[in-house]
């Protein structure tokens, strides 16, 4: 079974963030794509294997409308994640 | 989620992460999430990740060379404009309790009001994101939308294990995401699947694109719910098999009918005096009916067509002798942890 954890720190250059329930939003830089790897496939946890490059280039946004007005002022393309723990 | 067009955001809120690629002017270009029965991250896999954000850059393009065509966003739609979600959990009414609302609470309160309203159609409503591996398309997950190997019906339509998969019923598709939402709006009366795959006779070679069609099998919506929480899945507090064919015969039942044999029974039965089936008793009918064209077993005939919470009449066969038997079925809380129903 494979299963996604996300670091402790759900600030900058994390992708995949765990502990909040809602809405995040992130705009993704075209320059700096980040470049994920995985060290292996065999276990649960692969939380530490996420190596995310440039994380100042990515900041997670809680507010839906205002991160569409700054997509829309910058035209960058938004990823935008539901996550409901149970 | 309050200020969050859920129309336009659409997805089954049974799944615990879903990520959207949208374009500036809020046209989406791609979907990542989705599950199946074995476990909420089978589909999730952080390759197949990166592919999906390159295809969604990629699109973002197409988008700004104006080369994408706009799709017509659906009207509206807000958690507050569904009453009795608005009335009983976002207004601090009595069963919030100052806890958030949970993502399939939003689907479990639109296909309540559609059961107030007569609309339910629960091959469609209830039966959400059927599983591609009962069609035969067992995919590659790293690789996204690349097949694995194939059974059954996708083996029949031609599809290969290396094909990758780009088009279902007209509609591109990137992702696993993008494949399963319009794989689910498919009409449960569907017979057939139009698919499009690109094939390469080498890494090296050119794809080409190949249509296939899937003959799809009877009731291949069909999967299993335990792990959604649906207040319209009426609990029944028994597990059951339907018959053979020949057991059906021995017994003098329709070849047709939904009959089944009671495997397990549900403590909470006896607790909450739902039934008082036991292991072994043979249910042939549900208020006298025997047969149904969709159901199978007894199980999915009362699944599909008996109101939670509502009671039935069984028609059982116990020990060689027939009697009747009640079934009083119960209905699911919104919320996890609470039992008191909501009718």
């Amino acid at each position: 079974m494979r299963s996604l954890v996300g670091a402790q720190d759900r600030r900058k250059g994390r992708f995949l963030v765990t502990d909040w329930n809602g809405i995040r939003v992130a705009l993704v830089a075209f320059a700096s794509l980040v470049a994920l790897s995985l060290s292996g496939k065999s276990s649960d946890v692969i939380a530490e294997s996420v190596i995310v490059q440039d994380d100042e280039l990515l900041e997670w946004m809680d507010d839906y409308d205002e991160a569409i007005a700054l997509a829309k002022k910058t035209g960058q393309p938004v990823f935008l994640e539901f996550r409901c723990a149970p | 989620m309050t200020g969050i067009d859920i129309a336009l955001y659409d997805y089954d809120r049974h799944f615990s992460i879903y990520f959207f690629a949208v374009s500036p002017d809020e046209q989406i270009y791609l979907r990542y999430g989705g599950r199946d029965a074995r476990s909420a991250d089978w589909y999730l896999d952080l390759d197949s990740l990166v592919l999906a954000l390159e295809a969604g850059l990629d699109q973002h393009e197409r988008w700004k060379r104006g080369e994408l065509p706009k799709t017509e966003r659906p009207a509206p739609k807000f958690p507050r404009d569904i009453e009795r979600l608005r009335d009983e959990e976002m207004a601090g009414g009595k069963m919030s309790g100052g806890r958030c609302i949970e993502c399939h609470m939003i689907s479990d309160y639109e296909v309540a009001a559609k059961e107030t309203a007569g609309t339910l159609d629960k091959p469609r409503d209830m039966f959400r994101s059927p599983e591609i591996r009962d069609i035969g398309i067992h995919l590659d997950v790293p690789k996204g939308l690349v097949v694995d190997h194939v059974t059954g019906a996708a083996a029949g339509s031609g599809m290969l294990a290396g094909d990758t998969i780009v088009e279902i019923e007209d509609v591109p598709v990137l992702t696993f995401g993008d494949f399963l939402h319009v794989y689910d709006q498919l009409d449960r009366a569907s017979a057939k699947l139009s698919l499009a795959v690109e094939r390469r006779s080498s890494p090296a070679s050119e794809a080409t694109r190949v249509a296939l069609e899937l003959a799809l099998p009877r009731l291949w919506w069909v999967h299993d719910l335990k792990h959604r929480r649906w207040s319209i899945d009426p609990v029944i507090y028994f597990g059951s098999e339907p018959l053979t064919p020949e057991r059906k015969s021995a017994l003098g039942l329709p070849a047709q009918g939904f009959a089944c044999e009671v495997t397990k029974v549900r403590s909470w039965a006896s607790v909450l005096g739902t039934h008082t089936l036991e292991v072994g008793d043979v249910v042939v009918s549900v208020d006298g009916v025997e047969t149904d064209p969709l159901a199978t077993s007894c199980g999915l005939y009362i699944q599909l067509r008996v109101r939670a919470g509502d009671s039935v009449m069984l028609g059982v066969i116990r020990n060689g002798e027939r009697i009747d038997t009640m079934l009083n079925t119960e209905r699911q809380n919104f919320r996890k942890s609470l039992r008191s129903k909501i009718g």
